[in-house]
């Protein structure tokens, strides 16, 4: 695959279209998208050639363009680009029977338009072709009743109306797969509207301040989800028909569009969201675990982790295909050169550089699993201890807790307390390790008292970010690396090195990566501290040696040398953080979801050096007539040959490949 | 070539384009390539061919191979010192895979070494674009299946190997099992049942056939189309292997609650070219 620009410039009512190697002499008014050859034989036409250039619209490019490379006349090839746009297929070509040809393929065409040069000047229309688009209806997709709304908010929704109106319309076109989000979408704000007129229909003296919070709280989320379907629409569906006329604000794309890089990132979070519906964890917990009999739980100085055993304990006994409804609305996803990877209740974000970079460590989407663990770890820890805000929830809860601690009475252990015990126990260990280093300095120290709710609360609120830290990096190890070391690693601090606040709290975030990584361990805690720092050290090298000038790598190699001498603070965190981490694998890991997720027909078992892999079959560039079954499994693989320096094409080539190549899952 | 026969890498393909073995050759790479040989054959319907590479390029088996037969492999051509290699391009026909349809062709190219495989059938890609060209699979999963379900009446094939790949528990990736009839073994219903909450693909398998009266054939398959069949000098039990996929073509598609397969036929075809990644852990 070769690169190129495609660059259209207007004066006056005079386009002219030029496909230049490199962005020099750019004219005053012109929009510009990269595009990449199929061929290295790509044909390029002269300054002075006559030629036809043709914006293919299909809804799966990488299954249309494998199809054409097999059903298409050889001489034909040739003529075929891609880009990141929704026109994810350029045709640039001499042969003006091109198109003809390409509809008696069988790749379905949503849209096709094209238009005849000369000596770079647009002379006039080809062709324009639009299929029929999926028939919907708009009801579906808006609010109805919001009337008795003050103005502020009646605008909100109404520009939620117009925006998902439009989100939908344009699907129907282009993506019809895509319906499903906005339709979703509708249905739940449509549900926050019912509540914000329920509220507002009270009498001024039923609005209490806490009814008060929750109405300001889905009145932002309103906002949140107009503001992402902003992006979602010129991100996602600019570089529609017509595509001269249309334009998209990420300049470097302006062209063109970054329609297919959108697709690939709602593919990515779709086929993580639709496993976990399958699977729904944080159901099966609320209505099992009251009844399902725990293990022994003990603090995290004397426990055996043998005792928690995964085959009698773990999360697939009781999943057993059970499906429950699924309440949570799939992400709205987008670029954002603001937010980075991040995640919220409505929305996923990447940032723009994954635009050019997605195939390189730093950028890859795969730091996208860690942010839509999030939010599968809330609504688990939100099971586990079901209104913990409500005090004589808590209350009984801490009381059912001191019992079990003493052995006061003849008490079964049911498996929810036994994981919400196993947090509490961890928060009054973790209290411990901090009250005994102050100022650096160890000091004697008195347990917090483990019989009252209200200390008790502070430390489950005090430990809450780290809990759900350390139970999100040992679920996205197992799920979405495999357990993948060097590759876990490596994306993990490839894609910190940017960071400022890293190197701030570089020891926390060390701390992290090796509870992670020490969940495959065995053995006590001590035998795991220093294998997971061994671990951690031999990939920290090896990321080091590839770019030496990574101060965050080198300062956190220096403490990690610092802190193999088993007396310190770390092994200390170390031995809470891996009591919980062991918590995550046996009670809260599925083997279930861990297969689907990376299940993939394109994905099989190589022998590398002395261990068995999995490895993806296609490589970069490679086109064929079918679906990806798994983005995660594809990005995996990308994420490991850039670890492994395997990937002999540009960044850009293999970045677009990529996009195009995980746009085509199914869903 | 080696005086006794050898395993010989095969893919199997249709095309509608593609009509004749001389056909299949101009999709093959620039090699010097000899006329064809025709095999005896007692059906005018198939065509064996054997040809000849002549190539500056050594391919050897990995376990290494006596000196004396290495230097055997050299001759001279067209006054250059090269080595000479067998290879077979085969034409037969099956039933059609949809109930109704026409006779399908079925082309086979054979080649003796997988490092020669790995370059020539991906010449034969690239240089096939827009011929249409459909890979003859099996379905190792269905296969499994129908052995299982008491239609083997004749007792015709056996699997004596199985690999699985493995999805959703990173120490074990795979599993081989190995007896006189794997499908059938309590072994192999245990396995499958205490995996089930993994991904387990059925990758390849060795299978033997037996037609009952003189003639038997081992074939392992993977699922992505490859296939290694012994071929004994010059190819003469060519014939057989295409008898093989006929019989393979005439299994029906099976149910299976343990496999939780509904109607799957054991041959299929896609474009995806059998992907010679996986040939690159082989051993000739």
């Amino acid at each position: 695959m070769k690169s190129r620009y495609l660059i259209v410039s207007t004066e006056g009512s005079e386009k002219t279209i030029s496909l230049v190697p490199e962005v020099t002499n750019l004219p005053n008014n012109y929009k510009i998208s990269p595009i990449f050859s199929v061929f290295d034989d790509a044909y390029e036409p002269a300054d002075n050639c006559e030629y036809v250039v043709g914006f293919l619209f299909t809804e799966f490019a990488f299954k249309d363009i494998g199809s054409l490379c097999n059903s298409l006349h050889k001489e034909y090839l040739r003529y075929i680009w891609v880009s990141h746009g929704l026109a994810s297929i350029v045709i640039i070509s001499d042969t003006p029977s091109i198109f003809s040809e390409i509809q008696q393929t069988d790749i379905f065409i949503r849209g096709y338009e094209s238009f005849n040069v000369s000596s770079t000047k647009v002379l006039s229309p080809d062709r324009l072709f639009l299929c029929d688009p999926e028939p919907i209806d708009f009801n579906d997709f808006q609010v109805a009743s919001f009337d008795v709304l003050e103005d502020d908010l009646k605008w909100v929704i109404t520009e939620f109306n117009h925006s998902n109106r439009t989100a939908a319309y344009r699907a129907s076109q282009y993506a019809p797969s895509q319906l499903m989000i906005f339709r979703r979408l509708a249905e739940t704000v449509v549900s926050i509207v019912n509540t914000l007129v329920s509220i507002t229909s009270r009498e001024a003296e039923e609005i209490d301040v806490h009814t008060k919070k929750r109405f300001d709280f889905l009145a932002s989320q309103l906002v949140q989800i107009n503001s992402a379907l902003s992006y979602i629409i010129s991100q996602g569906y600019s570089g529609i028909i017509p595509v001269l006329e249309h334009d998209c604000h990420v300049r470097t794309y302006s062209l063109l569009g970054i329609g297919v890089c959108y697709r690939a990132l709602s593919a990515f979070a779709r086929h993580v969201e639709l496993v976990f519906e399958k699977h729904p964890v944080a159901e099966v917990i609320k209505r099992t675990y009251e009844s399902s009999i725990s293990p022994e739980v003990s603090s995290p100085g004397v426990y055996d982790p043998a005792l928690w055993d995964k085959m009698k304990f773990g999360i697939d006994v009781h999943l057993n295909g059970s499906t429950f409804p699924s309440e949570d609305n799939p992400k709205l996803v987008y670029y954002s050169g603001r937010q980075g990877f991040r995640e919220t209740k409505f929305t996923v974000s990447a940032p723009i550089n994954s635009l050019s970079a997605a195939s390189s460590v730093r950028w890859s989407l795969m730091t996208l699993s860690h942010e839509l663990m999030h939010a599968h770890v809330m609504s688990v820890l939100a099971a586990i201890f079901g209104n913990m805000y409500n005090p004589q929830e808590f209350a009984k809860l801490v009381t059912a807790f001191n019992d079990y601690r003493n052995r006061n009475s003849a008490y079964t252990l049911n498996l929810r307390h036994g994981l919400a015990f196993i947090i509490l126990e961890y928060c009054l260990f973790m209290d411990g390790v901090s009250k005994r280093y102050i100022n650096g300095k160890k000091v004697v120290i008195q347990e917090a008292d483990s019989r009252d709710p209200a200390v008790l609360q502070e430390l489950v609120s005090e430990h809450f970010g780290d809990i759900n830290e350390i139970v999100v990096h040992v679920l996205d190890y197992i799920y979405f690396y495999d357990r993948s070391d060097d590759v876990y690693i490596g994306l993990l601090w490839e894609s910190w090195s940017p960071v400022p606040v890293v190197l701030e709290k570089i020891e926390s975030y060390i701390l992290r990566t090796l509870i992670a990584v020490g969940s495959k361990e065995t053995g006590l805690p001590t035998q795991r501290y220093y294998s997971s720092i061994k671990t951690v050290k031999r990939s920290l090298n090896q990321l080091l040696e590839k770019n030496p000038s990574n101060v965050v790598i080198k300062h956190a190699i220096e403490i990690l040398e610092n802190n193999n001498n088993g007396s310190s603070k770390l092994l200390l965190q170390f031995s809470g953080g891996i009591y919980l981490a062991d918590m995550a694998d046996r009670f809260l890991a599925s083997t279930e979801i861990n297969a689907k997720l990376l299940q993939d027909p394109m994905r099989t078992v190589f022998q590398e050096d002395e261990a068995l892999v999995h490895r993806m079959l296609l490589e970069i560039g490679q086109f064929e007539a079918t679906n990806i079954h798994s983005p995660v499994a594809l990005l995996e693989d990308l994420l490991r040959r850039a670890l492994e320096n395997e990937i002999k094409v540009s960044g850009d080539v293999a970045s677009v490949w990529a996009f195009i190549t995980c746009a085509s899952f199914q869903f | 070539m080696f005086k006794g026969g050898r395993d010989f890498r095969l893919i199997a393909f249709t095309s509608p384009i593609i009509t004749t073995t001389e056909e299949v050759v101009k999709s093959l790479p620039y090699w010097d390539i000899s006329n064809p040989i025709e095999l005896v054959s007692d059906n005018p319907d198939y065509s064996f061919k054997h040809y000849y590479f002549y190539r500056e390029t050594a391919y050897f088996p990995s376990h290494g191979v006596p000196d004396n037969e290495a230097k055997g492999l050299f001759t001279k051509h067209n006054g250059v010192d090269v080595f000479q290699y067998n290879f077979y391009i085969a034409k037969f026909s099956i039933d059609s895979l949809t109930q109704g349809g026409e006779a399908t062709s079925i082309f086979l190219i054979a080649v003796p070494f997988t490092a020669m495989a790995i370059e020539l059938f991906s010449e034969f890609k690239n240089n096939s674009k827009g011929l249409k060209v459909q890979y003859l699979k099996i379905d190792i999963e269905a296969l499994v299946c129908f052995l299982k379900s008491g239609d083997n009446l004749e007792g015709d094939i056996k699997m004596t190997k199985l690999e699985l790949d493995i999805e959703g528990d990173s120490p074990t990736k795979s599993a081989v099992l190995a007896g006189s009839d794997v499908p059938n073994s309590i072994t192999y219903k245990s396995v499958i049942q205490s995996l089930n909450k993994m991904a387990v693909a059925h990758r390849k398998c060795k299978l033997i056939y037996d037609d009952r009266v003189n003639k038997r054939l081992v074939i392992i398959a993977d699922m992505y189309g490859n296939y290694t069949v012994p071929l004994n000098i010059n190819g003469m039990n060519l014939p057989f292997v295409a008898t093989v996929f006929k019989y393979l073509q005439s299994l029906s598609s099976c149910n299976n609650d343990v496999n939780k397969i509904v109607n799957k036929d054991v041959l299929f075809f896609n474009s995806i070219l059998p992907s010679l990644k996986t040939l690159q852990d082989e051993e000739d």
